[in-house]
């Protein structure tokens, strides 16, 4: 990964996202003006420009591009330029805390866009502090999360996450979870060998995580499979897995 | 003045070091802090001398080490940098000093503030060039005629001796006109300006040399670091900077090192002490400030007063 | 553009408060008090465990928040003030920059980082008014500042005790002489402008949701405004506060968005340079 045949990624990255997301949006959502908004630092602005490629891709140009920093408390103003514009959906990229105060202040505005983005939207921190009425109907692409799961093994690790740690277990955590226990396994195969374990590791194939399995391609990429969530009222539902290209 | 015996003492303590130490992580700890003391000793003209309250060091600090990384990173020779970082430092110090000259304490305060809060953000925003919230790495190292030091041991020979010269030069100045034109700025104003001192300009130098303290060791942290980041540099650092001036004890060249190694290495000792070492940290510089305003320094002097009174 | 007018403003009257708060605290004692924004955290959180951790009504999360922030005051008047009576005012800056800096990581350590939200204490839908809608929180906002400041002015000056604190606040150790009673308009103005910092925590929550490190950029607008209508001057400072949310609001939508903190420095710097005593005049002079 990253030209370094050391280095893997076991949770789903933003490039994949900057695909998805678009896709879903366009093709299955039926929307063909969206606006963008990103939080200002690597993490957003790069998924902004791959989503804005993508979208390219669709043959479609978003209504208004913007940004805010990750310390910023209000995001209005780019929200009322992206009504401006006519927008008629918004695609929203940032971290549980920011993508919260966009949801309310969109609300606050009387601002009505069918939003799509990363997985901050159904993230249990974002939806505590939103109302139902604010929270319902965002979709979210991205790492399966646990609380959807009717698996009540996953429902029970999920409460002892919450309760020890005081942080609701996200995408992250099962991602976290999920590189330990593969990393073990591979470590009972084949022992402590660094080259062997990274062998092993691009060798993966079907490796059955909590919620989805692993599998290395050429890149060191191992997680192919992604959620399309939506949340109904304060819950967030499962509608429906989404594979990268080619899985 | 200082004594000869103590001054023998500690810069033999101060060469033995890696000697003994052969951790190559205290040995970086190390370094920051004797940075950290060079920049405080610039605060100290400004702030301790010159008495003008100042939270934009870091902001100088920070101008320093980008435009090194800037420049060396571009391919410049790294002799440039040192020069460059020190104009860059000296204009934005008379951008900041010159209409603030007539301020106040507390607008003083809220400006330089202002100062280093516009920095910092300059330098997020201007990622082609500075690499924003990630910083910049891979900083090419000090290099005078094809040779520089290597490893953390010899860059803390390096630091050391740049601290030497630093503390040097403050010592002079602290005894020249200049010096006692600043002492008299900041016991009163009013009585300075009415004994001939020109308080607008004493202030204006105490800014300035503070600034190029700040610079050059920002120039050095680039260049042995090696990584620089917004962080390094934000308000909170300018804040920490302020205190371990007044730990150390405001005023005296002692005790701005003395503060700078001891609060740069406290938070590494204790960091067992997760969130609660800077619940603590806010409370010791309160009760510094409280029951020894005058820092460990005026201990140290008080210690002696009493040696002397026994004796 | 009127709905950049309705959000700068209720934007300002925060930063108003915040002034306020300071300023109360400042013409009594010359102290600038750097912890008032975690001062407004605090009282954002204690909104926040008794309305949504211990699930009380709204309003009565508001009087208990009030109370408990009154006796903070007291508490940081002893802690603060009482030391630090005549020492240079650099130290007792640094005094209460350090007080924030504990407040701030206690707040990291009781309730964690994450933010959390806290409900208006008025509901219903947002209303609709030429183009622009204003939430019911927005005028919320006005109302208690409106009340506030009416309330302040009819205290100070139409009350006894309030035209005591005035005293106090002109020459505190002639008001000693002619036997007003100083430590107790000290406390009150302690515990007042705690009290006023809290309630800009509670009505901030509602939107920008709080958490531990919400207090400092808040608290240093609150200081910018201040200067800006000219240290002391209260009806300034509400002028100055309301003139700040515009200038960021709407050089957030047409300038930059990144640089909107920058723009309240920029703001004061450009005043200063222009009328150093601030826009409408400080109150106080310095003594020789």
């Amino acid at each position: 990964m990253q030209g370094s045949k050391w280095l893997f990624r076991t949770h789903v990255h933003d490039g994949q996202l900057a695909e998805l997301i678009p896709e879903y949006l366009v093709k299955t959502l039926g929307k063909t003006k969206p606006g963008i908004m990103a939080v200002a630092d690597d993490y957003g602005l790069g998924a902004s420009k791959g989503i804005q490629a993508a979208l390219a891709k669709l043959k479609v140009s978003p209504a208004a591009v913007a940004s805010y920093a990750p310390s910023d408390k209000d995001m209005s103003a780019q929200l009322l330029e992206i009504k401006d514009k006519g927008a008629d959906s918004l695609i929203l990229f940032g971290r549980p805390a920011d993508v919260t105060l966009v949801i309310k202040q969109m609300n606050d505005l009387g601002i009505k866009l069918t939003t799509i983005g990363n997985s901050s939207i159904v993230a249990q921190t974002t939806l505590n502090n939103l109302s139902a009425a604010e929270a319902d109907g965002g979709y979210a692409i991205g790492g399966m999360i646990p609380q959807t799961s009717t698996d009540a093994k996953i429902m029970d690790w999920s409460k002892r996450v919450q309760d020890k740690y005081k942080v609701p277990a996200d995408n992250f955590t099962v991602s976290y979870y999920d590189t330990v226990y593969l990393l073990k396994s591979i470590i009972e195969k084949v022992g402590c060998d660094k080259a062997a374990i990274r062998d092993a590791l691009a060798a993966a194939k079907d490796w059955k995580g909590m919620l989805i399995s692993y599998q290395a391609d050429g890149q060191g990429d191992l997680a192919h499979t992604l959620g399309i969530y939506r949340n109904k009222g304060k819950t967030p539902e499962l509608t429906g897995p989404i594979k990268e290209s080619g899985y | 003045m200082k004594s000869w015996p103590m001054l023998a003492l500690s810069a033999a303590v101060a060469l033995a070091v890696p000697v003994v130490a052969h951790d190559g992580y205290i040995i970086q700890l190390l370094n920051i802090a004797i940075l950290n003391a060079i920049v405080v000793l610039g605060l100290n003209f400004v702030t301790g001398w010159a008495g003008q309250i100042n939270f934009g060091q870091a902001a100088f600090y920070g101008l320093g080490a980008y435009t090194t990384a800037i420049t060396t990173k571009a391919g410049l020779p790294w002799i440039a940098a040192p020069f460059l970082s020190v104009i860059v430092v000296v204009v934005a110090s008379l951008m900041l000093g010159l209409p603030t000259m007539r301020l106040r304490t507390y607008y003083l305060a809220m400006t330089t503030i202002g100062f280093g809060e516009i920095v910092r953000l300059m330098i997020v925003h201007w990622e082609p060039v500075t690499g924003g919230t990630s910083g910049l790495r891979a900083i090419p190292g000090v290099s005078v005629f094809g040779f520089g030091p290597q490893g953390q041991v010899q860059h803390y020979y390096l630091l050391i001796a740049t601290l030497g010269l630093a503390i040097l030069i403050a010592s002079r100045i602290r005894h020249s006109v200049l010096g006692r034109a600043m002492i008299a700025t900041r016991n009163s104003e009013i009585a300075a300006e009415q004994s001939g001192v020109d308080t607008i300009r004493t202030k204006l130098l105490a800014f300035m040399i503070g600034a190029v303290y700040a610079g050059l060791a920002g120039c050095l942290y680039a260049s042995s670091i090696r990584f620089i980041s917004p962080d390094s540099f934000s308000g909170t650092q300018a804040i920490l900077l302020m205190t371990m001036l007044i730990v150390g004890g405001m005023g005296s060249i002692a005790g701005c090192v003395a503060g700078a190694v001891a609060l740069t290495i406290l938070p590494e000792a204790l960091r067992f002490l997760g969130q609660w070492y800077l619940v603590l940290y806010g409370l010791g510089v309160i009760a510094v400030i409280v029951m020894a305003p005058g820092g460990l320094a005026s201990l140290v002097s008080l210690a002696q007063l009493r040696r002397a009174n026994a004796g | 553009m009127g709905q950049l007018v309705v959000n700068g403003l209720a934007l300002g009257s925060i930063y108003a408060l915040v002034a306020l708060g300071l300023l109360l605290i400042f013409n009594t004692v010359q102290i600038v008090n750097f912890a008032q924004g975690q001062l407004l955290m605090l009282g954002a959180f204690i909104g926040i465990s008794c309305a949504v951790t211990h699930e009380l009504p709204v309003a009565m999360a508001w009087a208990i928040t009030m109370v408990a922030m009154a006796l903070v005051g007291i508490v940081f008047m002893v802690l603060v003030y009482f030391p630090l009576r005549g020492r240079p005012a650099f130290l007792v800056i640094l005094t209460t920059i350090a007080m924030g800096i504990v407040l701030e990581n206690l707040a990291l350590i009781v309730w964690g980082p994450l933010p959390v939200s806290l409900p208006s204490p008025v509901r219903g839908p947002p209303v609709h008014f030429a183009g622009v809608v204003v939430s019911m929180h927005q005028i919320f906002i006005f109302a208690t500042l409106a009340v506030i400041l009416l309330l302040q002015f009819f205290f100070l000056t139409k009350t006894r005790f309030g035209i005591l604190m005035q005293a106090t606040a002109q020459d505190l150790h002639t008001a000693r002489l002619v036997g007003i009673p100083v430590n107790r308009t000290i406390a009150v103005a302690f515990a007042f402008g705690t009290v006023l910092s809290g309630i800009a925590g509670l009505l901030v929550a509602p939107i920008f949701l709080a958490e531990p490190t919400m207090g400092g950029s808040l608290g240093l607008k609150g200081f910018v405004v201040s200067v800006i209508g000219g240290f002391g001057n209260l009806p300034g400072a509400v002028i100055g506060g309301l003139f700040l949310g515009l200038i960021e609001t709407f050089g957030a939508r047409y300038i930059s968005s990144n640089f909107r903190d920058a723009y309240a420095f920029i703001v004061m710097i450009a005043v200063l340079v222009a009328w150093p005593r601030g826009l409408f005049g400080e109150k106080s002079s310095e003594k020789v």
